[in-house]
């Protein structure tokens, strides 16, 4: 069990910790690109800015080039949008608050996934454990069993 | 017409009903006549359904614009190839496809039953199939008529979405649903063993075939559709984790983790009930995905099938839901496995982590597309979770199921020891660690995309290392490499035909890590005769062509692509460094001499007016390193084209998965001759 505890604690960490990893060493062009496919675009249906030849995404994308190129930082740039836009605008909820609720639930659904499998596969070697040793119990009394018949059939 | 094609519906639904009652009171009044009655009754339905169908397709051919859908969806003008995708292009047509599909398919899955079959079950396939498919018919009849009357007669029609003028649209819509309905097949096949009492595991060979057609058709589908995002402008590029695309792929999920522990069902008798409870999910998804497409609660840039039939296919994927786990639930106490695990270290726990993860990224999957509903409903702030969420979420654990891809089929069945595996597993990570270092040594900075090619590596050499251990003994006996090679793997299709997909989803992987972690943009406007230089190409515009047709107005950009000697414009390269970009343009005057050509794009820009709408073609110069990608945005006033560029790495990867990924399902699919010969 400590090695499947083991492993198990390797995955979650790995997974946890590349889940956090951010690049964000980016040419000014690269970035404005990021974000601008981390915008939505206000009056389309789905589409961020970086898809989307509308009126108000071109607007919007003239304004978040002059913000990239103002050397902001694209949390702060996700901001200015937000304070204008709302919430919505950017295409993944935010880690604060009640949207922080979007980002525990994988976390929660996959420790539970989890340990519901590795519950799984120890019970069910339990029972092999048990039935194996229920075998050996029966084996054991079966051969007492033929002990006592080959030496009552001897008298 | 369109009274021919409301009788055939109506036909269809008698013969429904017929075939639901009579093989049910033929069975249980033992007459034999009427429950064959009853099975051929339902065979008849997939003649009304295809009568239905060409129906449809003679009005779209004779341009029937009296029948609603008709004059919606087509016009004089119209190409004839595109009748086909016509039929299927708004909510009504695609539902009678789908009938359609649901009502040959499940005859036919009837008709080539293993005769070993005992009727009662038969029986409980034929009612499910008929309930399902009288479902339909009635939404059909009731709620979305596909041969609904205009009393007005239009003398032209509107003409097809332009979104759906393009060549994918011939496979990717119907492949798609056709994967999704196909799912009722299997889970059919499993439902009505439980309902009839048998609880052997008769069923599981046939529910795995079916399964791997509907996967396989699903999943062949979902990449076209890739493939044709990818080719325009305005979805995302080839993922974008919209929630159609998300329900489709939830499925496909549960789907494929079937089909890896229905392998421990058929070899040790195991994860009997968890192959039923997989089944049960993946067919209830198909339903949710019904719902969400036909006007669920979420924004889609799919908005072709929208309808109001939200509420009827809610409720039909609650009764699902109720039907499918109430019958589970009923049986659950007479259903149990035969063998017990003997190991952690076992090919069977090593499938069980391999469905766990599945499950994971499908539940996950499925948060990220309910969350903003729940976030609307609970303090009435709306979200948006799209892209940027779904890939940091899933993209971590996609991880983990590559690297479990090359140590799971090292495990042997029943118990193993770790010795043993890691004896398999050494030369991989050797050659795994070798990538890793060669990267980094050629000045690669991104650490998880390092890692990922590492494990491509890793799982790609187990697989062939596999390959060239169990073909090695008969190569040594003198047989040909080859001829060793096909043998071993007409010895265990399945099995490697399960490999040949491993290493499908590895080309995808590739294209993923490559265009996700390495992509380079840029957006410029350019006159005609000049270039933008970007990465190792020049790209010159030469000449715009107005291409006006009666249904849209477009123009094209054409291009010649040029390789370059970056030591020629290292002074511009630099000054563009300096302003943080990664492209610059150059005049006439300023080229360098001898630029060899190496291909011509032609990228366009529609407008169609009848539906106010743009549709944007890219150019793509592709080779097996790197795509570039030009788009053209818009035609500006004063005679420049303002263009999107991107270098997409490994981009054609992703498409080199499709033909790999058909060739190992069919391989898992081909049927054993020997093996029946020897029965």
């Amino acid at each position: 069990m400590v090695k499947i505890n083991f492993i198990s604690l390797c995955l979650i960490s790995i997974i946890f910790f590349s889940g956090c990893i951010e690049e964000d060493d980016l040419s000014n062009e690269q970035k404005y690109h990021k974000l601008a496919s981390e915008i939505m675009c206000p009056v389309c249906d789905a589409q961020t800015i970086e898809g989307s030849n509308s009126q108000v995404s071109i607007d919007m994308k003239l304004k978040l080039k002059t913000l990239v190129n103002q050397e902001m930082s694209s949390q702060e740039i996700r901001e200015y949008f937000i304070d204008r836009y709302g919430p919505d605008i950017i295409a993944s909820p935010s880690s604060t608050g009640f949207n922080l609720v979007a980002w525990i639930m994988p976390v929660i659904i996959f420790s539970l996934l989890l340990s519901i499998s590795l519950y799984t596969i120890k019970s069910m070697k339990n029972s092999n454990m048990q039935e194996k040793e229920y075998t050996e119990t029966l084996n054991e009394y079966l051969k007492y069993v033929e002990k006592e018949i080959a030496e009552l059939e001897q008298k | 017409m369109s009274n021919l094609g409301n009788i055939s519906l109506v036909l269809g639904t008698l013969l429904c009903i017929y075939s639901l009652l009579s093989v049910n009171i033929g069975s249980r009044m033992k007459i034999n006549e009427l429950s064959i009655s009853g099975r051929n009754a339902y065979y008849m339905t997939s003649v009304t359904s295809l009568l239905a169908s060409v129906t449809l397709i003679y009005a779209f051919v004779n341009n029937d614009f009296s029948i609603k859908y008709v004059a919606d969806h087509s016009n004089t003008i119209m190409n004839k190839a595109f009748v086909w995708v016509a039929f299927y292009a708004g909510n009504e047509g695609s539902l009678l496809y789908i009938l359609l599909i649901l009502s040959v398919t499940s005859s036919i899955t009837i008709k080539f039953i293993p005769k070993s079959y005992k009727f009662s079950s038969i029986k409980s396939i034929i009612s499910v199939f008929s309930i399902i498919q009288l479902f339909y018919l009635l939404v059909l009849i009731f709620g979305a008529n596909p041969f609904t009357t205009l009393q007005n007669v239009p003398v032209d029609g509107r003409g097809m979405n332009p979104l759906l003028t393009h060549p994918a649209m011939f496979s990717h819509p119907p492949m798609l649903m056709a994967g999704l309905i196909t799912i009722t097949i299997p889970f059919t096949i499993c439902i009505s063993a439980l309902i009839s009492g048998n609880f052997t595991d008769d069923w599981i060979d046939t529910a795995r075939i079916t399964a791997i057609l509907s996967w396989g058709i699903l999943g062949v589908g979902m990449l076209i559709g890739a493939w044709w995002a990818y080719t325009i402008l305005g979805w995302g590029g080839y993922w974008g984790w919209d929630p159609i695309e998300n329900v489709a792929l939830m499925p496909w999920l549960v789907m494929t983790a079937f089909l890896h522990s229905i392998m421990v069902q058929k070899r040790r008798k195991m994860f009997r009930i968890w192959n039923i409870v997989l089944l049960n999910i993946a067919f209830v998804l198909a339903q949710l995905g019904m719902f969400i497409n036909r006007g669920g609660p979420v924004v889609s840039v799919h908005s072709f099938a929208s309808s109001t039939l939200g509420m009827v296919f809610l409720l039909f994927m609650i009764a699902s839901i109720i039907f499918a786990f109430g019958i589970f639930l009923w049986r659950l106490p007479r259903l149990k496995s035969d063998r017990t695990l003997e190991s952690f270290l076992s090919r069977e726990s090593s499938l069980l982590i391999n469905n766990f993860l599945f499950i994971t990224v499908m539940a996950i999957t499925l948060w990220g597309v309910i969350f903003p509903i729940f976030s609307d409903l609970a303090r009435d702030i709306s979200v948006t979770v799209a892209a940027p969420y779904f890939n940091r979420v899933n993209g971590p654990i996609l991880l983990v199921i590559i690297v479990l891809m090359g140590i799971g089929p090292v495990i042997p069945w029943r118990k193993s020891s770790y010795y043993q595996i890691i004896k398999w597993l050494i030369f991989p990570s050797i050659v795994a660690l070798i990538i890793f270092i060669g990267l980094l040594l050629i000045g690669d900075k991104k650490i998880v995309a390092m890692a990922s090619f590492s494990m491509v590596g890793f799982v790609f050499i187990s697989i062939v290392q596999q390959w060239y251990k169990g073909s090695y003994s008969r190569y040594k006996n003198g047989e040909k490499w080859y001829l060793a090679f096909f043998k071993m793997i007409n010895g265990n299709k399945p099995r490697h035909g399960g490999y040949i997909v491993h290493i499908s989803m590895l080309c995808l992987a590739l294209g993923i890590i490559g265009t996700n972690f390495y992509q380079i943009k840029s957006d410029v406007a350019l006159k005609i005769n000049e270039s933008v230089v970007i990465d190792d190409y020049r790209i010159q515009y030469d000449e715009k062509i107005n291409d006006d047709r009666s249904d849209r107005l477009a123009q094209w950009a054409n291009m010649t692509v040029y390789k370059i000697d970056s030591k020629n414009y290292s002074e511009k390269i630099n000054e563009a460094k300096n302003k943080g970009a990664d492209s610059f343009i150059l005049k006439k005057e300023e080229l360098a001499n001898n630029e060899q050509i190496i291909g011509k794009l032609k990228p366009w820009h529609g407008f169609y007016i009848n539906f106010n709408m743009a549709s944007v073609r890219s150019g793509i110069k592709s080779s097996i390193y790197e795509d570039l990608y030009v788009i053209p945005r818009d035609f500006l006033d004063d005679g420049r084209v303002s263009l999107s560029i991107s270098i997409n790495p490994l981009a054609i990867w992703l498409w080199i998965s499709g033909p790999i990924f058909i060739l190992g399902t069919m391989i898992a699919l081909w049927p054993n001759k020997k093996l029946e010969e020897g029965k």
